[in-house]
Order: structure tokens, then C-alpha cells, then sequence
């Protein structure tokens, strides 16, 4: 181990090396550029147009952001900036994306909203504009401590908009819960860091593989470290058993925060997992693929068992979330064999998984949150009965997405599933795969519940409010959970494309 | 049009139906879905019709679905001689049935009726993909949308509360079913490599197999125990949908569904599935020979279990479903013997017979203002002449009688059975059928001569019923006027005549390897003769009783059939109740907990203000980390066993 002061560093730093540096960044700095933009059009402006306006600034900057990283995944030359702190590479690329996308789904679908609660809608925008950001940062950190930044962003902002709904003591609830059970897993996540910078003197994810690879012997206080991330990963991917907060948080929250949750803060948690078990302890893969077995199984056994029994839709999607984040790791597991090929198979299908779950997620709760009326959400099973009749359009994409979450074909669920399963046989997880299979079959009952109210023929009278934004993300969603259906392989080569290559070992 | 443009047509015609109803069915008059539900249906039947002329013969893919490495999945459909008659069978007895619900489902309210519509023109479409199907994905989702649609069909008076339970019943007993299906299916991908039929058979043989000579003539290169493994999971497939032993208990509770979905889907075509699967799949079961023995067992035993319990039975649509099941087990018996062909004759024959009783029971059953009780029938053959005529037809073509088609169809099976050379087990699955034959004739001889003969029920709700309209009517004549005549096409089991049943599907699922003699023939005409005798002596025992009823001489037979075999008992106690304590406890010692904690937790953030200090005393974030650490602890101990060992 190379003694701390040895790595001098070089306090040069040039113009040309920052900028070639924020390039690597773009997206990230774009967003960030809009954020402050944002935060100053929310002072300067009279309180009547302040909400419109900032929502206008959050959506220019989602969308210039997500075409810096669109042009930077096919023109960009990609890699690592900061001094091995940051990277630009396709793999952050493909999650800067898939965040921007979910803050523009997130902006079209909260902002009727939050009028129709007259909550105020500037500040809203901005916490969520700083949520994504933590979530860019998660994903393009190679060293734990720009990780543990991201992460921290990332919560502390979710921390107060799921507390947003100030009048409502269920939503306070929710924030202090999560700020509570939030602070708990982070402390885990941060002492694991210690322990493993403690075990290999340095905090940069490639050099930790280095360094592994070097020694033989397995350290146990690199492997108490992984004990403590992955406990700590877990509870942000929402897996069991440290999943209870998910539906109590999501539950309370208000919708849209709920939606933006489900799909975000999940693929986050994952772009963590991937880039420091699989990419900075490949080493020591045994040993975390056996606590990732234990908490898959362990997610979709109590998931799908514990959807069946829900009447609030949210709390169903939560548990359902529980369960898909199982499925998921079967991917993550499959990451770590050592054989390229299963590696790649086994990360492209977790990327294309959490690219594809966005949308059909997201959509689910985005019909929710229509349902939702001044008063307060109504998401109990009952308050979908008769769907069809208030909006058959409504009811035709609450069905794609239910059954593209259950994972019928031709809907995009099925691939997402099907690509997950066969990189977890091949990586010799056959017994995984053969819970997830059945535990997705019984899924199905509860995704099946959900469409059941929405097809009876008893009308409620509650009126609907569908926004033209809401109404176009909600069409959008439905409509690549089909596409993509039919046309799979788009995003897999894409997915397969944001492996990267340093992950296969140095 | 070429034959893929035509299959497509066949199966989208259905679908498009159902998502025009399902769009605005509620809202337009109620013509509109009085001709577009039957009409999309026989419209497909007419395109089926030309297929079937064409004479149509291969395996199109429309595009390559998914290609990733070796893995590719085309988008592709199996045009061949048995998927043809299948979807002969199911658009053209789908097409009288969905007409006659036209009549059967008039008093529902407008949504319910479009809805009813909507749910049936999606089954129609989920079971022609099932038998176009030509890989296991769309197999796969073919069998889970039936299960679907059945599930949704049998809850449609989602407002009873024994049709909700009975839709659920049939929805677990089906996803069990459904995983074996898929496991099957998936072992079949790791061994093979390949999730197309084509592609799956062509590897078991060194023979060609294309699309008109389906590996008809098998001679397997391969002889692995995966191969038998995938055929077990399949055949649990097949015993869930098709309502056999030991997965059975959902069939008579689907009769709480709308009678013309016990007509459609409970009886002629979906619970038939297993029966197509097999038939499908026969190159793998003539390879697995313990997995093809299983199927005629378990055909046999099923067959005579179901008849037995409808000797009891005083519902009759309950009397028709155990009936239904007894003769699927027939069905299994033949494919379990390699008799493929006169299974799918059977097949054909029992969609006629089977559909036309149900259709006259729900005449009836319209008739006696929703009484199903057979006891509270009687003489109705004075008033329901027609219907009563048809029931007729139906119930002796039921038991065997020449020159009605059940005669011919079931006993080439049991000829078939019985003549097969040097095989034990066929002979004994020919006993059992033998003795199922007739029993049959007795409890279809109870239902017939309970219902219609002797004088009126002084319990009957109706004293002067009335025959149902025309819509109801004319497709149960022309049914019976099938059952009747239809048998002349195959004449096998008199030793002479047409086949051409056989004929035709020979080139799919191969000519059955042996001759019957006439010794057949003979045993035939026995079987005929007693069935034939035990429906005269049902009169003397149920009409005029003067013949004591055997039921007391043997209570405790009477009992045992009654409780059915104390199947629903024996599952209540090993599984439901084990599960719902299970789910008891998860609810009050996990979720009810952290429920209650969010409302204790609740008062005391209003209260104190200070919201985190007195959440961590309320006692449900106390569970939280609890959970969590317990967690963490035991990730912990497998890391460091691991590291250790």
C-alpha cells in the first residue's frame, strides 16, 4: 500500500484542463447553470408568475441537458475528468439521459398538479431540479467521496419535497421518516467507504480495483465494507429487508414525488451498485454476489407477497418496486462473473431494465396522480373504478402499463425481464431465476387487480383533470412501453454500448 | 393475399373488435355491439375458411423480434393443418356461441353488455394466438391471456361474491399451470438454444421438419432427461388449463360465469388447450415416454374421477362441467396413447356436443328464471320442445350413440387404446375408459330424464316457460344438426368409411403406427349397447324410482362423491390455510404494526412539533431499524461464512 503522502498532487491547473474537464461534465454543469438560473427567476419574479416561469427554466434546462448528452454519447470523447474524480463516460452518459427524461416526465406531470393542490410551485421545481443533478453526479462519480456527494444531494433534496405537502400530516410524516431511516442508511453507505479507503489507501474507484487485483489475500475490513455499502445500497434501491420505509414514504408523499422516486432514486441506487461493486471490487465478486443473491431473493418473495394484499395503489407500486428491484439485481449479480460476455449481458440488461422501467412506472403513477383532486390523491384501488368510462384512453395505457410491469409480451416489461433471466442462468444463478419466475407469475394477480376496477362498469363521479403535459408524458410513457415492446433491440444495443469497457478489469 | 397476411387477419380481427368495444361500446346504441361481438368472430371464421381451402401450409415470420447473440426470437406464426382446424373449431363454434350470448346477455345493462362482448372477442383472440402461435413466447402468452380472459369471464358478476372466489380459483390453479408452462419452455431454451417450434422439433430428429410435415415421422437423435423434465413442466400446463387431475377444482366453480362462457371457454375450446399442447408438442412426448404415459393416466383417471362425481351433481351446468372434464380425459388418454388424431376428432366432436348442451342447459336455465337445480326441473319436454330435442341430441351423442358424432369420436379412441399392440398400459387406460363409457350413459341418462321427463318440479319457479327467441335458438339447432351428421366424416370406429379428420391433421401430428381389428368394432357396439342401457335404467331410478335409488343402499358412496373426493377439503387444509396464516401474519405482526405506528406517530408530530424526537419513541421507526439491522446482520454472516470457508 502506497503511504498517503507519496500521491502528490498536482496543484497546476490549467484553463484548457478545466474546460476539458467540464466538458466531461456537461450535462451535469448545463443542469446546474438552470438550477441557479432557476433559483434567481423564483426571487426576482412576482410570486403570480413565478411558478410558470420556473418551470419553463427547468424545462429548457432538462432538455439541454439531455441533448448535451445525447451529442456527447455520439460525438463526445469520453472519459475521465477532475483527476479520476468524475467521469464523462458513456455509462454516466446513458443515466444522465435516462434522469433527464424523468425530470421532463417529472415537470410535465407535477406542474397541473401542484396548481390543482395549490401548493407553490417554484421551490418544487427547483428541489427536483437538484435531485436529478445528485442523481447525474451518483452516476458519473468514480471516486466514493464525489458518490457520497451525489448521494447526499440526492436525498436531501427528497427529503423536503416529500414533506411538500405542508398542510398534510401524512406527507411531514413521510419527509421525517425518510430524513430518519435516510440519515441511518447513509451513515451505513459512509462507514463502509471508510472501511474500504481504510482496506486499499484510496478512494478512487479504478485504483481500489488495482489494488485488489494486487493483493491476494481478502481483507476483512474491505469486506465489512461491502457488508455496509451494500446495506446501504439496498435500502436506496428499496430492496428487502430494508425496504420498510418504501411504502410508508411513498404513501405519504405527494404523487408526483412518489413517481419521481420509484423510477429515480431506484436507477440511482443501481448506478452506484454497478459502478462500485462491478466496477471497483470485480475482485471480491463472490463475495458480494452472495449478499445481492440474499436480498434478491429476499425482495421479490416479500414484494410480490406483500403486494397481493394492498388496497392503496401506491403502496402497491411500492411493494411492486421492492419486487423489481430483486429482478434487477439478478442483473447486477450477473455483472460480477468473471467471463466477459455474461458480464456485459448482465449489466446491459440492468441499463436496459432501469431505461424501460422509467417509463412504465412512472406512467403508472402519472395516471395516479391525474386521479388526484384538490383535497388530497386518491390512489385506493377503488378510486379507479370505472376508468374506462371517464377516459378510455386513460384506462387502455393504465392496462399497457400494469401488463408491461407484470411482463407481457409484446410489452416492454417482458424483455426487460426476459434479458435479466437469461444473464442470470448464464451466470450460473439458475435457482434465482426459478424464484423470480414464479414469484413474477404471481405478480401478475395483483398487477391484474389493479385493471379490474378500471374496467367496471360502476362510475365514480369525481371529476378528472387532465393537463395537456400530463396527458402527453402519460402517452409518451404508454407508447414507448409498446414501441420499445415491439423494437427492443434499440435501447439493448444502447445498454450494451453503456458498459463500459473499463469495467472488465484493468 | 398471402397466407401470413391472412393468418394476421384472422387473429386481428378479434382483437380490433374487442378494442372497439372496449373504446366506445358503452356508448353507442346497443346494435353496434350486437354486430360487431359476433361479427368480428365469424368474420375470422370466414378467413379461416379460406385458409383452409388454400390448403395453406407454413411457417411465416413476419419480422425478427429480438436478436441479441444467439438469442432470437422471430415474430412468427404456425401456419399448418392443426392450426387450421383448430382455429376452425374455435372461430366457427366461438362465432355460434358469441351469437347466441347476443340473446343470453340482453337483460345486462348497457356497459356490463358491451363489456361482456369486449371480454369474450379477447378471449377469441387470445386462444387463436395460443394455437397460431410458432415459438414458445407467444405460446407462453397466448395460454396466460386465455387465463386471463377466463378469469375475467368467470368474475364478470363481479358483484357475487362465490363468482369472485371461483374467478380467483381458477386464476391460482392457472398460474400454477402457467409456471410450469414457462419452466418447460425455459428448459427447452437451455438445452436447445431456440424458443421456435421449428427450430425446438428440428433438433430432437435428423428428418427435415417444415411447416406441412411437422416432424410428423419422429426418430429422435436425442434421448436426455432434460427432454423429459421440459414434458413434465409442460404437462403441468396442460393439466391446469385443461382441468385435470390433480389441478381440477376450478372447472365446476367456473360454471358461476355466464353460461355462454361455460359454453365457449369451459367446454369447447380453452380447457382443451392441454389437449392442443400435447397434440403440438407430440415430438417431444413420442421422445419422453415416461411424460407421454403420464398424460394417458392421468386422461383415464381424470375421465372416470369426474364421472363419477357428475352421477351426484344436482346442478346442471356442475353435471356438464364434470362431464367436460371426464371427456377431456378421454382426450388426454388418446394423445397419452399416440392416438393424436382421433384426440383431436374428440376434440372437434365434444366443442359440438359439448357446446350445444350447455347452450340448451342456458336456455333452460333462462327459461326457470336462473334456477339451476335440476331437482326443481322436470317435464319440461312438453313446454321446450326444441330445446328439449337438442338436449337430446347433445346427450346421446354424450354418451356414445350411433350415429351421432360422440359415438364415432370416442370410441376410435377407446379402439385405438385398446388395440394398441404389446402395451400393457393402453389396455388398461381402454379398462378404465370402458368403464368411464359407462358411466357416462347413467349420469347423462339422471340429467336428461331429471330435467325434461316426468311431471313438473312442485318446486319449479316457472309453472308455463316460455322457449327462448330465435338468436338463442338457431345457433343450438345448428350445432345439433352437427352433432347429428357430423360423424360422417369419420367413421373409423365402425371399421369402415371416411377419415377425414385423420387425413388431414396425419401430416402435423403423424398416422397413428397401428390398425384396429374387429374385435374394435365389436367392443364398440357392447360399449354402445350398455351405455345406451344404463341411460334407460336412469329413468327407473330418477323418474319413476322404482328402482331403489343405489344412493341408499350406499351412503357412504353417495357422500364421498358428493364431497367430491374431499379434493377442495384436502387443498383447504395443506395450502389455503397454511397461506392465508401466513398472510394473517404478515398483516398484523409486520404491516399492522407499522400502520398503527404511522397514526400513533401522527398524533404526537401534531402534538410535539418536535416531529423526529417523539417519532423514534412512537415504537414503529424502533421496527424499522430493527428490520434493518437484523438485515444487516445476517448479510454479514453469509459474507464472512463465505470469506471463512
Amino acid at each position: 500500500m502506497m503511504p498517503l503522502a507519496a500521491t502528490a498532487v498536482d496543484l497546476t491547473y490549467s484553463w484548457s484542463q478545466a474546460l476539458a474537464d467540464l466538458s466531461q461534465i456537461a450535462p451535469i454543469a448545463t443542469l446546474t447553470l438552470f438550477l441557479l438560473f432557476a433559483i434567481v427567476v423564483d426571487l426576482a419574479l412576482p410570486k403570480s408568475r413565478r411558478g410558470d416561469a420556473v418551470a419553463m427554466v427547468a424545462a429548457v434546462g432538462y432538455v439541454l441537458s439531455l441533448a448535451t448528452a445525447f451529442y456527447r454519447w455520439n460525438y463526445g470523447d469520453n472519459g475521465p475528468a477532475y483527476q479520476g474524480y468524475a467521469t464523462g463516460d458513456k455509462f454516466s452518459l446513458f443515466f444522465e439521459m435516462l434522469f433527464a427524461v424523468l425530470g421532463i416526465l417529472t415537470l410535465a406531470v407535477s406542474h397541473s398538479y401542484l396548481k390543482r393542490r395549490r401548493f407553490v410551485a417554484g421551490e418544487f421545481h427547483v428541489l427536483i431540479l437538484a435531485a436529478v443533478i445528485g442523481m447525474m453526479v451518483l452516476a458519473s462519480a468514480t471516486s466514493l467521496v464525489t458518490a457520497f456527494l451525489g448521494l447526499e444531494l440526492l436525498s436531501i433534496s427528497l427529503y423536503i419535497v416529500c414533506g411538500y405537502a405542508r398542510g398534510e400530516t401524512k406527507s411531514q410524516e413521510s419527509a421525517a421518516k425518510y430524513l430518519l431511516v435516510g440519515g441511518f442508511a447513509s451513515a451505513f453507505v459512509l462507514y463502509g467507504m471508510a472501511l474500504v479507503y481504510g482496506g486499499t489507501g484510496t478512494t478512487l474507484i479504478p485504483d481500489i480495483a488495482k489494488t485488489l487485483q494486487a493483493s491476494s489475500s481478502s481483507n476483512p475490513l474491505i469486506l465489512l465494507g461491502i457488508v455496509l455499502m451494500g446495506v446501504g445500497f439496498a435500502f436506496k434501491i428499496s430492496a428487502a429487508p430494508f425496504h420498510m420505509w418504501t411504502p410508508d414514504v411513498y404513501q405519504g408523499a405527494p404523487i408526483p414525488v412518489t413517481a419521481f422516486m420509484s423510477v429515480g432514486t431506484k436507477a440511482a441506487g443501481f448506478a452506484m451498485v454497478i459502478r462500485i461493486f462491478a466496477g471497483g471490487l470485480p475482485h471480491l465478486a463472490p463475495e458480494w454476489q452472495v449478499l445481492l443473491a440474499f436480498v434478491a431473493a429476499t425482495s421479490m418473495i416479500v414484494g410480490n407477497l406483500m403486494a397481493i394484499v394492498q388496497s392503496s395503489l401506491k403502496r402497491l407500486l411500492a411493494y411492486s418496486g421492492v419486487a423489481q428491484a430483486g429482478y434487477v439485481l439478478i442483473g447486477v449479480i450477473a455483472g460480477g462473473q468473471a467471463d466477459p460476455a455474461v458480464r456485459a449481458a448482465g449489466l446491459a440488461s440492468v441499463l436496459f431494465y432501469l431505461f424501460v422501467y422509467m417509463f412504465m412506472n412512472f406512467g403508472a403513477f402519472a395516471v395516479v396522480t391525474a386521479l388526484a383532486g384538490p383535497e388530497g390523491d386518491r390512489d385506493r384501488l377503488s378510486d379507479l373504478e370505472g376508468l374506462y368510462r371517464r377516459s378510455p384512453l386513460m384506462a387502455i395505457l393504465m392496462t399497457v402499463f400494469m401488463l408491461s410491469l407484470a411482463g407481457f409480451p409484446p410489452f416492454v416489461g417482458f424483455f426487460g425481464k426476459l434479458f435479466l433471466f437469461t444473464a442470470g442462468v448464464s451466470a450460473g444463478y439458475t435457482w434465482l431465476v426459478v424464484v423470480a419466475v414464479v414469484m413474477s407469475v404471481v405478480s401478475v394477480y395483483y398487477y391484474v387487480r389493479v385493471l379490474i376496477p378500471v374496467w367496471s362498469s360502476s362510475v365514480r363521479t369525481d371529476k378528472l383533470e387532465w393537463s395537456v403535459s400530463s396527458t402527453m408524458a402519460i402517452v409518451l410513457s404508454g407508447a414507448l412501453s409498446l414501441v420499445l415492446g415491439l423494437y427492443p433491440t434499440t435501447v439493448l444495443i444502447a445498454s450494451t454500448l453503456g458498459v463500459p469497457i473499463s469495467f472488465f478489469g484493468p | 393475399m398471402n397466407t401470413g397476411q391472412l393468418a394476421l387477419l384472422v387473429l386481428l380481427l378479434p382483437a380490433a373488435g374487442a378494442i372497439v368495444l372496449a373504446g366506445r361500446g358503452w356508448r353507442l346504441p346497443r346494435i353496434w355491439t350486437k354486430l360487431v361481438g359476433p361479427g368480428v368472430v365469424w368474420a375470422s371464421f370466414v378467413v379461416t375458411l379460406v385458409l383452409f381451402i388454400n390448403q395453406a401450409s407454413e411457417d411465416v415470420t413476419y419480422f425478427t423480434w429480438i436478436k441479441s447473440g444467439s438469442f432470437v426470437v422471430p415474430f412468427n406464426l404456425l401456419i399448418d393443418n392443426l392450426s387450421i382446424f383448430m382455429c376452425l373449431v374455435i372461430t366457427g363454434v366461438g362465432a355460434l356461441i358469441v351469437t347466441y350470448a347476443v340473446g343470453y346477455m340482453a337483460p345486462e345493462n348497457d356497459a356490463s353488455y358491451a363489456r361482456f362482448f369486449t371480454y369474450m372477442d379477447v378471449f377469441i383472440f387470445s386462444m387463436l394466438l395460443l394455437v397460431l402461435a410458432g415459438n414458445f413466447v407467444f405460446l407462453i402468452v397466448g395460454w396466460a391471456l386465455v387465463g386471463l380472459s377466463s378469469y375475467l369471464l368467470i368474475g364478470f358478476w363481479y358483484q357475487r361474491r362465490s363468482a369472485v372466489l371461483a374467478a380467483r380459483k381458477a386464476f391460482v390453479m392457472n398460474v400454477i399451470g402457467d409456471v410450469g408452462m414457462i419452466l418447460g419452455a425455459f428448459v427447452l431454451f437451455t438445452t436447445y438454444h431456440s424458443v421456435t417450434f421449428a427450430q425446438v422439433f428440428q433438433s430432437l430428429t435428423s428428418a427435415p421438419c417444415l411447416p406441412g410435415n411437422f416432424c410428423a415421422d419422429i426418430r429422435p437423435i436425442h434421448d436426455s432427461s432434460s427432454l423429459e423434465l421440459a414434458a413434465f413442466l409442460l404437462l403441468v400446463g396442460a393439466v391446469a388449463k385443461s382441468a385435470q387431475l390433480p389441478l381440477h377444482t376450478w372447472l365446476p366453480d367456473a360454471m358461476e360465469g355466464p353460461t355462454p362462457v361455460s359454453a365457449l371457454i369451459h367446454a369447447a375450446t380453452m380447457v382443451t388447450a392441454g389437449v392442443y399442447l400435447v397434440g403440438r408438442m407430440h415430438p417431444i412426448y413420442d421422445v419422453a415416454v415416461y411424460a407421454h404415459a403420464a398424460v394417458a393416466i392421468i386422461g383415464a383417471v381424470t375421465a372416470l374421477f369426474a364421472a363419477s362425481i357428475a352421477i351426484v351433481q344436482t346442478d346442471i351446468k356442475r353435471v356438464l362441467a364434470y362431464s367436460t372434464m371426464s371427456q377431456i380425459g378421454y382426450m388426454f388418454l388418446a394423445v397419452g396413447v399416440g392416438a393424436y388424431s382421433a384426440a383431436f376428432f374428440h376434440l372437434m366432436a365434444h366443442a359440438f356436443f359439448k357446446a350445444l348442451l350447455f347452450m340448451a342447459a342456458g336456455n333452460v336455465i333462462h327459461a326457470m328464471h336462473d334456477e339451476q337445480d335440476m331437482r326443481k326441473y322436470g317435464g319440461l319436454f312438453r313446454q321446450l320442445p326444441r330445446t328439449s330435442w337438442s338436449f337430446l341430441i347433445g346427450s346421446l351423442s354424450l354418451v356414445g350413440v350411433i350415429p351421432f358424432i360422440g359415438f364415432f369420436s370416442k370410441e376410435q379412441i377407446l379402439g385405438a387404446a385398446f388395440s394398441k399392440p404389446d402395451d400393457t398400459l393402453s389396455l388398461i387406460v381402454w379398462g378404465i375408459g370402458f368403464v368411464t363409457a359407462l358411466i357416462t350413459g347413467f349420469y347423462t341418462g339422471r340429467m336428461w330424464w331429471m330435467s325434461f321427463a316426468g311431471k313438473p318440479s312442485p318446486q319449479r319457479p316457472v309453472e308455463h316457460p316460455h322457449e327462448a327467441p330465435p338468436v338463442m335458438l338457431i345457433p343450438v339447432m345448428v350445432l345439433a344438426v352437427l352433432a347429428t351428421v357430423g360423424g360422417v366424416i369419420q367413421t373409423r370406429a365402425l371399421g369402415f368409411g371416411p377419415q377425414a379428420v385423420s387425413d388431414f391433421l396425419d401430416t402435423v401430428v403423424g398416422k397413428q403406427a397401428w390398425q384396429g381389428g374387429i374385435a374394435d368394432v365389436v367392443l364398440s357396439l357392447v360399449t354402445m349397447i350398455l351405455a345406451g342401457l344404463l341411460f334407460l335404467a336412469a329413468y327407473r331410478f330418477y323418474v319413476e324410482r322404482t328402482w331403489k335409488a343405489w344412493s341408499t343402499r350406499f351412503p357412504w358412496l353417495q357422500t364421498l362423491l358428493e364431497r367430491k373426493y374431499y379434493f377442495d377439503e384436502a387443498y383447504n387444509f395443506a395450502f389455503v390455510r397454511p397461506m392465508d396464516a401466513i398472510a394473517e401474519g404478515g398483516l398484523t405482526h409486520v404491516e399492522q404494526p407499522l400502520i398503527d405506528g404511522v397514526v400513533v406517530g401522527t398524533g404526537l408530530v401534531t402534538e410535539a412539533g418536535a416531529g423526529s424526537l417523539s417519532l423514534t419513541q412512537s415504537g414503529y421507526f424502533r421496527n424499522y431499524v430493527l428490520v434493518f439491522l437484523a438485515g444487516a446482520c445476517i448479510a454479514a454472516i453469509l459474507i464472512l461464512v463465505r470469506a471463512s470457508s
